[in-house]
């Protein structure tokens, strides 16, 4: 040891902005700054320290067409107060029409080996407790990170038009909210906010039901109260398809 | 595939810059546009030079960088200049992204590319082009030529291509151990440099 060896704590903060950890040490730096402020100051300090570092980065043109992509984004420009989220107006999204072809893509690719376990055993779960429930006609997704680890699983009802959405783990940062999407025909309708942690129980009306059953449900950060344009504002953080249970 | 190694120039954020990004980001915390367009603008090609080392392709990272661009739309109004000048606050938006983005695809670094290391090292070469503070950069490039040669390597490869640990031992051809202590004691010798 000599004096200017770092504690633990803050040996973590400064490899965590140096970039130097791996996905799993750095998704726990990140958990850990946005519940602990002490060690988010000194993660904010060894940024500064380090940020020099990017001055002899050299700057490179990206495409040309990419502010039009970004502006579409943003979404209309606002002429009103926002609305809550209901079932969104249908308008064109050029963005989210991109992720839809790669949500479905993804969602037939297999998990990883601890992503399919925990999927697995939490739908084993829903199976057993829709049998002892013996129930009819029912619906379940697990919706899953980039990362193929599942984040939510969600059941549909029918019978008592009601949709379930048990968080297995998501991460949401300061006011962020979860906002649910079910993706029919292209075009995503808002579904309601979730709750990060705990389970979330939403109404599900005969024609969203319907749509559901071919549908892909999608998971988008959004600010406190949701979207404000009735489109996915924020990154599509989880994503996942609606399959009949029976089949 | 071959990534292009891009041109020297570099853009200056002198301390006037500094002044009109933190007034088109207030703006930009109120929604405007035009004030958004501009912040685009004028930033755009070094959050891109800085997001396309670290996840190495261009399309990917011209879709972070769109990622970046509609945080720093939504957390306009967290940036408190006390904490920092705006390029810092941006270019830690854009590579948490990159990093992020990384981490999720395993990215496996070409080992027969020569990363850009030369240009911290040879920053005094052309004073013309000193960036966001320059006195804060003279000195973390002083202070980074206070360690040994590898373990300068370590920090720029970590800082600028986002390289794990586990990488860093690769491309070093050194133990983990070694280079985890390496890079620990590096870092706090950093921070003893830069207090004195």
């Amino acid at each position: 040891m000599t004096d200017n060896d770092l504690n633990d704590m803050e040996a973590l903060a400064a490899e965590y902005a140096l970039g130097v950890l791996d996905g799993a040490n750095r998704r726990r730096a990140q958990q850990l700054q946005r519940r602990n402020p002490a060690f988010d100051a000194m993660v904010q300090a060894w940024e500064r320290r380090l940020a020099p570092m990017s001055d002899a980065v050299s700057p490179v043109q990206p495409p040309a067409d990419l502010w039009n992509q970004l502006e579409r984004d943003l979404g209309p420009v606002p002429v009103q107060r926002a609305t809550p989220p209901t079932m969104a107006v249908p308008t064109e999204s050029p963005a989210l029409l991109k992720k839809l072809a790669f949500w479905r893509r993804m969602t037939f690719v297999t998990s990883g080996l601890a992503g399919a376990a925990v999927a697995a055993a939490m739908m084993l779960a829903v199976v057993n407790q829709f049998e002892t429930q013996g129930l009819a006609e029912r619906y379940v997704a697990v919706l899953n990170s980039d990362a193929a680890e599942p984040a939510l699983v969600v059941t549909i009802d029918p019978a008592t038009q009601q949709m379930t959405i048990r968080p297995v783990r998501t991460d949401t940062e300061g006011d962020q909210t979860l906002q649910l999407w079910l993706v029919a025909d292209e075009t995503p309708h808002s579904l309601g906010l979730l709750d990060p942690v705990a389970r979330t129980s939403l109404a599900v009306s005969p024609e969203v039901e319907r749509a559901l059953r071919d549908g892909v449900l999608a998971v988008s950060l959004e600010p406190p109260g949701g979207s404000p344009t009735g489109l996915p504002t924020g990154p599509v953080v989880y994503h996942g398809q609606v399959l009949p249970l029976d089949e | 595939m071959m990534r292009s190694r891009p041109p020297r120039a570099r853009v200056a954020f002198g301390d006037g810059a500094t002044a009109d990004l933190a007034d088109l980001l207030g703006a930009v915390a109120s929604a405007d546009r035009s004030a958004f367009k501009a912040l685009y603008e004028a930033t755009k090609a070094k959050l891109f030079g800085i997001i396309l080392r670290i996840v190495y392709d261009r399309d990917d990272a011209a879709e972070v960088l769109q990622e970046v661009y509609l945080r720093i739309w939504r957390r306009a109004a967290d940036y408190d200049g006390a904490k920092g000048t705006p390029m810092t606050w941006m270019i830690t938006i854009a590579r948490n992204r990159a990093l992020d983005w990384r981490r999720r695809q395993r990215i496996e670094v070409p080992l027969d590319e020569e990363p850009w290391l030369d240009e911290l090292i040879d920053d005094s070469a052309d004073p013309q082009q000193q960036t966001i503070a320059s006195a804060e950069s003279r000195r973390l490039a002083q202070c980074l030529s206070l360690l040994d040669e590898d373990q300068q390597r370590c920090l720029i490869l970590a800082y600028r291509e986002g390289m794990t640990h586990y990488e860093l031992a690769e491309r070093l051809e050194r133990p983990l151990g070694t280079i985890k202590s390496w890079i620990r004691r590096s870092l706090g010798r950093l921070k003893e440099c830069l207090e004195r």
